[in-house]
């Protein structure tokens, strides 16, 4: 199993290198550059390329940025912190947005988990019908839009949580863009454990586990639970994605000062660093969460781990 | 295992597509425009003048502005703006210039007809591009196509890019026709007009008129400069010369819709400069003021900042040798009193001797001299470098080549409290600017000791201004508490004691924020308007920034 | 091998048994007026094309039907060994799915399914899946029950226990599976096994071992078995006592000898020339023409009438009562009735008959377990 994992980091490590150069080699592509105020002349312009060093070939400022990342340094933004060092900018709104994102993305798997469950057991129920129109929602409704509504009627409407982020009320101002990014992943979650469970629910072995006697409550828990979630991790990954893109929109429409509203202004402004960075960060939580759920999957699925450890 | 990696790869790719390339998905790329079967140069049909005419004058920018933007937007009626720049009469400089622009259809087919018969072709079509990053100049471009079509029978295509996207196609000059805007830097004419001043920068490179180039000579560097009628006068008629020959369409002068909390009141609204939060008062039991922004703070260092949020937290701090009253002329501030030598070309400043900074140092002299050189200083390359230039110091812009030592810069201390400046050539509009950030001073000791870091954290930030910096939540909200030390605090106790801006983008929400009583001041966007516009504390202001369309006669592909 | 059937050892009693099933185009008459037995230490075969009937009067035994099912009548009488030790007799229709999975299921009566792949939970160790139903069933401790499952292991012919108590199902080969699957019926020493096609997933080579096995541990524990089965092939091997079932119902039933040598009913003729078998072209046999009934519809006369080469103007118009043709044999056939014209058992049928009844004989004995798997 050690050996699995340390070859899953390795492998993480070469993806994140890979990612970084493909970044890099986009930001090339991209039109404008952070220096491209009206009133600069060609002239300043030039001379603040030089400044940042941006009129090295692409190689070597390639080489340069991965030599200072290796030792924490992320350079310095050109235009949304003039100046300041984007390791440093990144610190706070990054612990923001893991904390919103995890909670959300908790908030949603425990519920969906909870509702498909729920509605794979009392099939054709009321709670069925609930789940579906969870999921349908879920799906089809915008984290952007959902987030609006989410303000205008519990915020606005029934002032019950802050519309605006508010660092003196972290946990409620939590609150909304949870309950907003928690949608996708409640969604599919709990389409997906319907299914699955509904699936191991008429399968062979569950007809066994009733042959022998068990108890409904132990079928469930000890048996169908655990065969039903091993499917619902592989599709974590996908949902991560949307909650990451999702996490964007949402942290615009409540006002987070999390590392998505700074991508977003830092990709208007061209400011490639914090760019980069941001989107490196990006990469790094995709990769870290599927090396997680890679773990977890040898966890809970032997037919994976036995396999791994007789390698 | 490997389609984890290829996912990963492609969640960054998609990240950044969907970030940047989401308007240009649907857009055409400008260069596709240039259509063999029209005509052989498209470039020709900008550079007549009769087409170049008509397609102003088939514009209803009236119907523009209180139709379609609704947002306190006026009709265009030149290239100066209004309210913005007053003549040495007092008058405002559209008073003087009189309205130059002209809506009439029939003359437009008339012109267009003969165009036609100039170029030898049968119709017309034209692409106009503009940005994408607001709403108002889709809905603008969309108005503008309908009318050219309806009005001229001219097929106009649209092209949206992002803003960054659509200033990089046009510096290239691979566009036909842009919608572009300025946004002063100070309360002249000028900053509009060296726009199209053929041997200034890079800002236009498709239009050249030598008597257009002569009249700017005249009133900036020649003999009217230092005769502010006669300087004036010359800015007049060079207006109506771009103009007249259409180098530039002017469409609409932008304005802004807000919600201001009634119980707020002395918000100072700059049309050329910066905003001042200065002198608020809040009829609230708190005294804080709740201002919702839409862009983020980028930097407290005055010398470094280009945007105008950045520039209105640094007002705050620091405080410049003047200020502008509520009619945007300079009065004293940092400085008690000044003298301008006869010539017009020497200002002595003599500094107020009760002003201390925050750490107990009093205000020197040196404080702007060491200023005023770090902004010109080559190492820094500072993107507002240019203004010193624009003032006329004194070998201002050999000093930011680096040409001559900094030493040489037309600023000295000749005691504690007297810092003179001195110009190369006139300027009326010099102590207007010593309103702006720009022109701030700074501490060299402070400096000294915290070089790279100086502005980045509170710790890293020196005040003599009316608020000290409180607490800075980056990328949230920024808070200014009175300062205790400062020079007028008694006078200054009427006003708000506490000034909190946060960064929201989502304007929807921000709306939603004052309605709940939460915010004080929200900027609205243009969809917003309609619901919001009976809300008592609805206002609409005009803002400096002038839009216009640039008709490139040098189409590169 | 055909024991005498003492009515004092009879297990299970089922009579008249009627199943239906609600179904989106209806309703399905699945089970029409079931009567069987089954005694102590006996096994019987319930033998039958796919749709017949016989899983669906297992699954009800085992309060494992279907939620759409509903027993319409009948009863199904159990008799066992109660908590103090005194008989006692149940009618399982009269008790909900739940009492009878929580009372009898493990304890009383145990199952073997079809296919070892799919029938052990992939999550749980081997070793979980028999103890977790001694540890809810008897009050024992974890070492205890670990102990007995090992030993149940040994007794199934696996060989490490230890390791393989260890192991998750997918390390363990088809054959080990089933094996496992019988260890996990036998750990709570039940009074009836269900074995419902235990061989088909299985390799021919396989198929012979784990028959054998469920044969020694009935013998060693006293089990009364009911295979569920349409490979008559098994039936030959294992069985007592045969029930044919088609449409939802016992056409013909009687012991081993009279069923399998002495076949009456031309269904079962079909059945057994069906078997596979190398010397002969099956084809040439019997074959039954057509396809089973639709059991959505009411079933008028005899419901194997439309693909009875035989079919008497009768067969169209009453259902055939079950005629007694000697012994323990009867038969639901109107060919059966003294007034129906004699119909002869193919040629070549009568042939292959001949030729398994003198094979038979000649086995005998059990053949050695342990197996390579």
């Amino acid at each position: 199993m050690s050996k699995y994992i340390l070859k899953r980091v390795l492998i993480s490590i070469l993806t994140l290198s890979a990612i970084i150069f493909v970044l890099f080699l986009m930001l090339d592509f991209m039109p404008g550059s952070p220096f491209n105020d009206e009133k600069l002349t060609a002239a300043q312009k030039a001379l603040l390329y030089t400044k940042y060093g941006l009129d090295k070939p692409f190689f070597v400022r390639f080489l340069k940025y991965l030599t200072a990342m290796l030792k924490g340094d992320l350079g310095n933004s050109y235009v949304l912190n003039k100046n300041k060092a984007v390791a440093d900018m990144l610190k706070g709104p990054l612990g923001v947005s893991i904390r919103v994102g995890a909670l959300g993305m908790l908030l949603g798997t425990v519920i969906g988990l909870g509702l498909g469950i729920a509605a794979a057991l009392k099939h054709n129920s009321w709670v069925d019908t609930l789940c579906s129109v969870v999921s349908i929602l879920g799906v089809s409704v915008p984290a952007y839009v959902f987030a609006l509504l989410l303000a205008y009627f519990v915020g606005f409407k029934l002032g019950w949580i802050p519309i605006l982020y508010n660092s003196k009320k972290v946990m409620a101002s939590f609150v909304g863009p949870m309950i907003a990014l928690a949608m996708s992943p409640m969604a599919n979650v709990s389409r997906f454990t319907r299914a699955e469970m509904i699936d191991v629910l008429g399968s062979d072995y569950i007809l066994l586990v009733q042959a022998k006697g068990v108890r409904q409550k132990d079928l469930i828990m000890k048996h169908a639970l655990r065969n039903t979630l091993i499917p619902i991790i592989t599709i974590m990954g996908p949902i991560l994605v949307n909650l990451l893109t999702g996490s964007m929109v949402v942290e615009k429409v409540f006002g987070v000062p999390g590392i998505g509203t700074m991508m977003v202004t830092a990709i208007q402004s061209n400011d490639y660093n914090v760019t980069i960075a941001c989107a490196f960060v990006y990469s790094a939580m995709y990769i870290v969460m599927m090396l997680i759920i890679d773990i977890m999957y040898g966890i809970i699925d032997p037919r994976i781990r036995v396999a791994k450890e007789g390698s | 295992m490997n389609y984890r990696k290829t996912l990963a790869a492609a969640l960054a790719l998609a990240m950044l597509a969907g970030c940047s390339g989401g308007t240009s998905a649907a857009s055409t790329p400008a260069s596709s425009a240039a259509e063999p079967a029209s005509t052989v140069d498209v470039s020709a049909q900008y550079k007549n003048l009769n087409f170049r005419k008509a397609l102003s004058l088939s514009i209803d920018r009236n119907q523009i502005a209180e139709l379609v933007l609704k947002d306190g937007s006026i009709a265009a009626e030149g290239f100066i703006p209004k309210d913005f720049a007053y003549g040495p009469d007092g008058k405002d400089y559209r008073e003087t210039a009189g309205n130059l622009i002209e809506y009439d259809v029939a003359k437009a087919k008339e012109l267009l007809e003969e165009a036609k018969k100039e170029l030898g072709v049968d119709n017309f079509s034209v692409e106009l591009l503009y940005e994408t990053d607001s709403e108002a100049p889709g809905k603008v471009c969309a108005a503008i196509q309908q009318m050219w079509q309806d009005n001229l029978g001219i097929n106009v295509t649209l092209v949206s890019k992002t803003k960054k996207e659509r200033l990089a196609l046009m510096n290239a000059l691979t566009y036909e026709i842009g919608l572009t805007r300025w946004g002063p830097d100070y309360a002249d004419p000028q900053t509009y007009l060296d726009l199209f001043y053929s041997h200034s920068s890079g800002y236009n490179n498709y239009y050249f008129n030598d008597e257009y180039d002569a009249l700017l000579d005249k009133a900036e560097t020649g003999e009217d400069a230092a005769d502010p009628e006669k300087r004036w006068a010359d800015m007049v008629a060079a207006e109506k010369v771009i103009i007249d020959d259409m180098g530039l369409i002017p469409v609409f002068q932008n304005g802004s819709a807000m919600l201001i909390n009634p119980a707020v009141s002395g918000i100072e609204f700059h049309n050329a400069g910066v905003d001042s939060y200065r002198e608020v008062t809040v009829n609230k039991d708190d005294k804080t003021l709740n201002v919702a922004i839409n862009a983020d703070l980028n930097t407290m260092d005055h010398h470094v900042a280009t945007d105008g949020g950045s520039f209105i937290m640094q007002s705050l701090c620091i405080g410049g040798l003047a200020k502008l009253d509520e009619n945007a002329q300079p009065v004293e501030d940092l400085a008690e009193s000044w003298e301008i030598s006869d010539d017009g070309l020497e200002y002595t400043f003599h500094l107020r001797k009760d002003a201390k900074w925050s750490n107990g140092t009093p205000l020197t002299a040196n404080d702007f001299v060491f200023a005023w050189r770090r902004l010109d200083d080559p190492e820094l390359q500072s993107e507002y470098a240019f203004i010193l230039d624009t003032i006329h110091v004194k070998n201002a812009k050999a000093c930011q080549e680096g040409e001559l030592p900094l030493e040489e810069l037309g600023v000295k201390a000749v005691d504690d409290n007297t810092f003179v400046v001195t110009l190369d050539i006139p300027c009326g509009f010099a102590l207007g600017l010593m309103a702006f950030p720009s022109f701030f001073p700074l501490n060299e000791e402070f400096f000294n000791a915290h070089k790279d870091t100086y502005a980045q954290s509170l710790d890293d930030l020196l005040y003599i201004g009316p608020y000290v910096f409180s607490n800075w939540e980056e990328n949230h909200e920024y808070t200014f508490t009175k300062n205790p030390n400062y020079w007028d605090a008694a006078n200054q106790a009427k006003y708000a004691d506490e000034i909190v801006f946060t960064f929201v983008s989502e304007a929807q929400s921000a709306a939603l924020s004052y309605q709940q009583g939460n915010t004080d001041v929200v900027t609205l966007t243009g969809d917003l308007v309609d619901q919001y516009k009976s809300d008592p504390g609805f206002v609409t202001r005009l803002q400096g920034y002038a839009w216009r369309l640039n008709l490139n006669q040098m189409i590169k592909e | 091998m055909t024991a005498k059937r003492d009515k004092k050892d009879r297990v299970l009693s089922v009579r008249d048994l009627n199943i239906s099933f609600q179904t989106a185009n209806g309703k399905v008459n699945a089970i029409r007026g079931v009567r069987m037995d089954l005694f102590k230490g006996e096994t019987i075969a319930i033998v039958g094309e796919s749709g017949s009937g016989k899983s669906v009067t297992v699954k009800t035994i085992m309060g494992i039907l279907a939620g759409n099912g509903t027993i319409e009548s009948g009863k199904i009488d159990y008799t066992f060994t109660n908590e103090n030790g005194e008989q006692e007799m149940v009618d399982m229709t009269k008790l909900s799915q739940k009492e009878i999975r929580y009372r009898f299921n493990g304890k009383h009566i145990a199952m073997v399914f079809q296919d070892p792949m799919t029938s052990l939970d992939p999550t749980m160790t081997i070793g979980k899946q028999i103890t977790e139903g001694m540890l809810l069933h008897e009050n024992i401790s974890k070492e205890e029950a670990k102990n007995r499952a090992i030993h149940l292991l040994e007794e199934v012919g696996i060989e490490n226990p230890e390791k393989r108590f260890k192991q998750y199902p997918h390390q363990l080969s088809g054959g080990m599976r089933q094996r496992v699957v019988i260890a996990i019926a036998l750990a709570c020493n039940p009074d009836i096994l269900i074995c419902d096609e235990p061989t088909t997933a299985l390799d021919v080579t396989i198929q012979a071992r784990i028959l054998e096995v469920i044969k020694r541990l009935q013998k060693e524990h006293n089990i009364s078995v009911i295979y569920i089965t349409h490979d008559l092939g098994v039936v030959a091997k294992v069985a007592d006592y045969v029930d044919v079932m088609y449409a939802g119902r016992i056409i013909e039933k009687g012991n081993i000898n009279e069923v399998f040598y002495d076949p009456r009913h031309p269904y079962t003729w079909g059945l057994l020339a069906s078997m596979p078998d190398t010397d002969t072209d099956s084809k040439r046999l019997f074959a039954i023409p057509g396809t089973p009934p639709n059991l959505l519809e009411e079933i008028v006369g005899d419901a194997f009438a439309p693909r009875n080469p035989f079919a008497l103007a009768i067969d169209y118009k009453a259902e055939p009562p079950m005629f007694n043709v000697g012994g323990q044999h009867r038969v639901a056939s109107w060919l059966c009735d003294p007034r129906a014209p004699k119909v002869e058992l193919p040629e070549q049928l009568k042939e292959r008959l001949a030729k398994m009844k003198a094979e038979s004989e000649r086995v005998t004995g059990i053949t050695p377990l342990q197996e390579g798997e």
